[in-house]
C-alpha cells in the first residue's frame, strides 16, 4: 500500500495546531488508505487545507500570536519607512541627510495602525495584554534607533495609534467570530 | 444569537452534515458526507477550521474519543447544541423567506 507523501504530511504538521494534528493527520491518513492511496489527491488536501488550520492554529495560540501582533505593529513599520525614505532621499543630490518631514510621520503613522489593525485581528483577548505594552516599548525602541532625535509627539502618537489599532483589531475580530448577517454564501 | 444573525453557507453545510452523521460526526466522516451529498471535495482543514468556528461560538460541541486497542487512532466526535439547531432554523427560513414568490427560470 502507499504511503502518504512525507513532504505533504510535513506541511500540514507545520500548519496545524498541536491539539488538533492527531486528529487531522489520522483523518487525511485514514481517508487516504481508504481511497487506495491517491498521492495527488493527499496534496491537494494538504496545500488546502495549510492556510485554514494555520489561522485556526494562530486563533487559539496566545504567545506565538502576541508575537506576531508585537512584530506586526510595533518595529516593522519604522524599520521599513525609514528605509524607504532613507533610499528616496539617497537618489536626490544634496538630500542624503535631510530632516524628516511630516509627509513621513503621517505615513508612518498610517502603516503602523494598518499592521496593528491586523496584528489585533490576529490576537487572542488574553494575547492582546501581552501584546500592547510589549508593542509600546518595540515602537520607542524602533522610533529611537531611527531617528537621531525622537520627538515627544511622534512617540506619543505612536504609542497611541498602536495602542487603538490593536484594540480595534480584536474588535473587528469580536464581530468576526460571531455569525454574521445576511451572509448565506 | 441576535436576532438578524445567519450562518455561512459552509456553516449550514457542516452542521447539517454532523446532524445526518449523528454518533459518527468526526471530521473525515463530516468530509465524505458533504462530498457524497454536494460534489463539494471541501478540504479536512476548511472541515476542521469550521468545527472549531461553531465550537466557539456555541454551536457545536465535540468530545475526545481515546482510540480503542493499538490499531484504533484518536478521534474528536461532534454533536450540534440546541443553539446550533437553533441557528439552522433560523436561518432556514430566513432563505425560504427570501424565496418565496422568487422565480429564476427565465432570466
Amino acid at each position: 500500500m502507499r504511503r502518504p507523501p512525507v513532504v505533504a504530511a510535513w506541511l500540514v504538521r507545520m500548519a496545524c495546531p498541536a491539539r488538533d494534528l492527531p486528529y487531522v493527520l489520522g483523518d487525511l491518513d485514514a481517508e487516504f488508505a481508504l481511497r487506495g492511496g491517491p498521492v495527488r489527491w493527499y496534496w491537494r488536501q494538504a496545500v488546502q487545507s495549510a492556510g485554514e488550520l494555520a489561522i485556526m492554529g494562530m486563533r487559539h495560540s496566545d504567545w506565538e500570536y502576541s508575537l506576531l501582533a508585537i512584530f506586526l505593529a510595533s518595529a516593522p513599520p519604522a524599520v521599513l519607512m525609514e528605509s524607504w525614505w532613507s533610499f528616496v532621499l539617497s537618489q536626490v543630490p544634496l538630500k542624503a541627510d535631510a530632516a524628516r518631514h511630516s509627509d513621513f510621520a503621517v505615513l508612518s503613522l498610517a502603516l503602523t495602525a494598518v499592521l496593528a489593525l491586523c496584528a489585533g485581528t490576529l490576537c487572542t483577548r488574553r494575547g492582546l495584554r501581552l501584546a500592547v505594552p510589549a508593542a509600546w516599548i518595540f515602537v520607542l525602541l524602533g522610533q529611537g534607533a531611527v531617528h537621531n532625535i525622537v520627538p515627544a509627539w511622534f512617540c506619543g502618537a505612536s504609542l497611541a495609534t498602536v495602542a487603538l489599532a490593536l484594540a480595534a483589531g480584536a474588535w473587528v475580530r469580536h464581530i468576526f467570530d460571531k455569525p454574521s448577517g445576511g451572509r448565506f454564501a | 444569537m441576535a436576532k438578524g444573525e445567519y450562518l455561512g453557507e459552509f456553516e449550514q453545510i457542516i452542521l447539517l452534515a454532523v446532524l445526518r452523521l449523528e454518533s459518527d460526526a468526526y471530521g473525515m466522516e463530516v468530509r465524505r458526507e458533504i462530498e457524497a451529498r454536494t460534489g463539494r471535495d471541501a478540504s479536512i482543514g476548511a472541515v476542521y477550521a469550521t468545527l472549531d468556528r461553531l465550537e466557539t461560538k456555541g454551536l457545536v460541541r465535540s468530545q475526545e474519543l481515546t482510540p480503542e486497542g493499538d490499531k484504533g487512532r484518536p478521534r474528536r466526535l461532534y454533536r450540534v447544541t440546541s443553539a446550533g439547531a437553533r441557528s439552522l432554523e433560523r436561518t432556514q427560513q430566513a432563505v425560504a423567506s427570501m424565496w418565496e414568490g422568487v422565480k429564476v427560470r427565465g432570466i
